[in-house]
Order: C-alpha cells, then structure tokens, then sequence
C-alpha cells in the first residue's frame, strides 16, 4: 500500500464518520497547521480556535478533497483561509496585540504599533520576539507571505496553492515584503523613525 | 544594472532564482558596491533569523479541545449516515406493505371493499419515490405497474416463494399482517413525512440513474440550502470498483455538483 493508498483510505473511514481515521490522517500535519494559525493570529487562545474551526470544516468538506494538490497543503490552505477570516473579523478591535504577550511571565509590556522608543527595542534586537514584532509592523499581505516561505518553510508551489494564486504574484509578493521589512528593521534599530508614518514602498 | 535595480532583484537573488546573466551581472555590482553588499547582507541575515524562529509546541489543552471536536463531529456524522439507512430501509419495507396491503385488501375483504383504482395509485406513487434509494431493487426504468390484479400476482409471489432477495425483517411482516397492521401504518407516516430534502434527493436519484451510489450524509447548511455527500460507485478501467466521494449543493430547486 503506497502512502497515497492509505491516505485515500484514511479519507474513505473519515468519511464514514470515523473520528480516529480523520485525526490520523492530520497527525503529520497537526503542528505545522498549530504554528501557521500562531504566527498569523499571534496568541495561542486564536490559534487554537482557529485550528479546530479548520480541522471541523475539513471533516465536514473531506468530499470535497478532489486530490487537485497535496492533502496536507489542501489543509494549510484551510488553516490559512480561516486565519484571515478571523482577522478580519479582529479588525474592529484596537490592536493592542504584542508579541511580548508570547512570554506573559518575562514581559507585561504591551506594544501598540510603533509608540515604543527605539531603546526598548534595541534591547530585543536579537530577540526572535524583536523579528516578530517587526513582522507584525508589516501590511498582512507581506506578513502572511514571510510566514509561509521563511517561517514556514513552504516551496513557492505550496505557497501559490495555499493562496491560490499564481508563482508570479508569490515572487513579486516575496520580493517587497523582503524589502519592507528589512526597512522597518533598520528603520526602528537606527533611527527610531516609528513605523506609522512610513509610507509603504509602491514597487508594484 | 544601477544600484535600484540590483537592490530590485536582490531576494530573488538570495533565493536563486535569477536567470545565470543576471546573477552573474549582480554579483561583479556587489564585488564594487558596498552600499548593496550591505543590504544584501542585511536581508540575507534577516531571513535566516526567521527562518530560525523556533516552532512553538501546541498546549495540551488545545490538543484536547480538537480531538474532543473531532470525536463530536465523528459522532455527527455516523449519526446522520444511521438515519440515512434507517430511511432508505423504511422505504424498501413501504413497497413491500403497501404491497402486502394490496394483496390482504384483494384476498380477505373481496371485491365489495377493493378499490383498484385508488389503490393503484397509492402504490404508484409509493413505488416511484422509494424506487431511487432502494439501491436498485426497483430499477427506474421498469414501468409502474398500474394494474392491481398485476401487483397484487407479483407481491404474492414475492412473499409466497421468497424469490427476491429480500431481508428476513420483511418476510415475517409478510406471513403476519394481522398482527403487525399498527406498526406497519406507522412506519408508512414515517416514511411519508416529507423531508425537506426529499426533493434533491429525487433530483440526485434523476441524475444518477443507472448509476450506483450511496447518500453518505446531508446536512441543511444555510436555511433551505443542502449539502448532499454521497460516494458513487465506478468500475475503473483494471474491472475494479472504486467508490469516489461527490457532494452536492441543493438550493432553489436546482441540484448542482460541487467540484
């Protein structure tokens, strides 16, 4: 039996309504899937949710899984579009998200936007949570995109199956989001410009 | 190449995915220029840091909570598949009755009670819904029968020989009318009660005619709209058969296949 066999079996009980086939057919894609609805939700209580919103609407659509990519990739792309959704729906709220909040025991310090001083950051330059605090200054196009490619690790293929667009608009997105964020990067460790007022490049 | 044009295809480059000319051309600009050596340099070292962002470990409390979701949604739809059987086994057994009423009606009460006409009616509209999912044992293409004294000869050879292939629940209904008549009436308004998704389905067994498939499970997502999953059965090229996995949308009347 080739992995592919028993994955189509796995679909096959799953679609019986058998739980135990459905959740090992996630198993190898469980964590990944965890960590994309982590980095694009920043918290651990929404990516939580988000993650069984996606694996109860993949369970009620598994026929609707026509094998057009990969089962895991059909999954991400689940995973990221619930994500987005979610939000969205987030947008009303004032963002007061920090990525100091990961570590809620070392920090209590909250980060709106760009108010910190370019000391305060300094002092987590080499921090991953500086990394990701500068990731989440970016506009979510580009943020989602570093996500998938860099984060991630997703091949360019993946990346336009999961956003459902094509390589060119991968690259080309890949390309002004490396820009940018190497900008907001600088920007805050050299001259604490702040990252509000900064217009976003249109190299489109 | 200028300084904004090389700084242009700079992740490209780090991603090696510029044409041989080009990186050739980037690399003798960045063997002068410091000014893009540094940015290269500095998106170079940027990657790698997010690229070495440590995955984070999912909470056990939310592995629990998913595979608590999953076990509910599992349940949900054995569920609904269990309904589907019990209706599809209602139906079978409503042929047969209504067969059977037919055939008790015909034998016991003679003709002073025996309506042939309505009777002939109520067993056509009987035979004609539950034809589409009793899987075959009433192929679409044979004709109702109209004539009671037809139906009446063919129930009686059903149950007097047991020449059909038919499940033994229904062949003791068949040798005990009497006793079962409440229960058989019953079942028949179960059947009868009209489900709001009774129309598609009609419209599935209309569209799959001939074809082998089972109704795996359906569900009203919106008010009045039904997703329809079911599996139909091909015969591959090899001569095996492969059951393949089709939903279908149901809303405003009109059944559509969803790719």
């Amino acid at each position: 039996m080739t992995p592919r066999d028993a994955e189509n079996e796995l679909i096959r009980k799953a679609l019986m309504g058998d739980d135990e086939s459905f959740e090992a057919l996630l198993f190898s894609c469980r964590t990944k899937a965890y960590n994309l609805a982590f980095r694009y939700l920043k918290n651990h209580e929404d990516a939580s949710d988000a993650l069984q919103e996606s694996f109860i609407k993949i369970y009620r659509n598994l026929a609707g899984f026509k094998g057009e990519s990969s089962f895991d990739t059909w999954v991400y792309r689940i995973v990221v579009n619930t994500c987005n959704d979610m939000i969205k729906k987030n947008k009303s709220r004032p963002d007061t998200e920090s990525i100091f909040k990961e570590n809620e025991e070392e920090y209590t310090l909250d980060i709106p936007d760009s108010s910190t001083s370019p000391e305060q950051v300094l002092i987590h330059k080499e921090d991953g949570e500086y990394i990701i605090w500068c990731l989440n200054q970016l506009p979510e196009e580009h943020r989602e995109i570093l996500i998938l490619r860099d984060i991630q690790g997703f091949h360019y293929e993946e990346i336009s199956q999961i956003l459902n667009c094509g390589i060119g608009t991968v690259k080309s997105r890949i390309s002004r989001a490396r820009h940018r964020f190497r900008e907001i990067y600088h920007d805050q460790v050299s001259g604490g410009k702040g990252t509000k007022g900064v217009p976003i490049p249109s190299k489109s | 190449m200028n300084c904004e044009q090389i700084k242009e295809h700079l992740p490209l480059y780090l991603e090696g995915l510029t044409e041989e000319a080009e990186t050739r051309m980037i690399e003798e600009h960045l063997d002068q220029c410091s000014s893009c050596h540094k940015e290269m340099e500095e998106m170079e070292a940027l990657q790698q840091k997010l690229m070495s962002l440590p995955s984070v470990a999912m909470p056990e409390e939310a592995k629990a909570r998913v595979s608590e979701a999953i076990k509910e949604e599992g349940k949900r739809i054995r569920e609904r598949r269990k309904k589907n059987r019990i209706l599809r086994f209602s139906s079978l057994a409503a042929v047969l009755i209504l067969g059977l009423f037919s055939l008790v009606m015909g034998s016991q009460m003679g003709d002073l009670f025996y309506q042939p006409e309505k009777a002939a009616e109520t067993d056509g509209v009987m035979m004609k819904k539950a034809a589409p999912e009793s899987e075959g044992e009433a192929p679409a293409e044979e004709p109702i029968p109209l004539d009671p004294a037809a139906l009446t000869l063919q129930d009686m050879g059903a149950g007097g020989e047991g020449n059909m292939d038919l499940p033994a629940p229904e062949v003791r209904m068949m040798t005990t009318p009497e006793q079962d008549e409440t229960a058989q009436e019953e079942t028949i308004m179960t059947v009868l009660s009209p489900q709001p998704v009774d129309p598609y389905l009609d419209l599935l067994a209309e569209e799959l005619a001939g074809q082998e498939y089972e109704v795996l499970n359906w569900e009203e997502t919106e008010p009045e709209v039904f997703l329809i999953q079911i599996e139909l059965t091909e015969i591959t090229e090899s001569g095996e058969s492969d059951r393949i996995p089709v939903s279908y949308l149901g809303q405003e009347g009109k059944l559509c296949r969803i790719e």
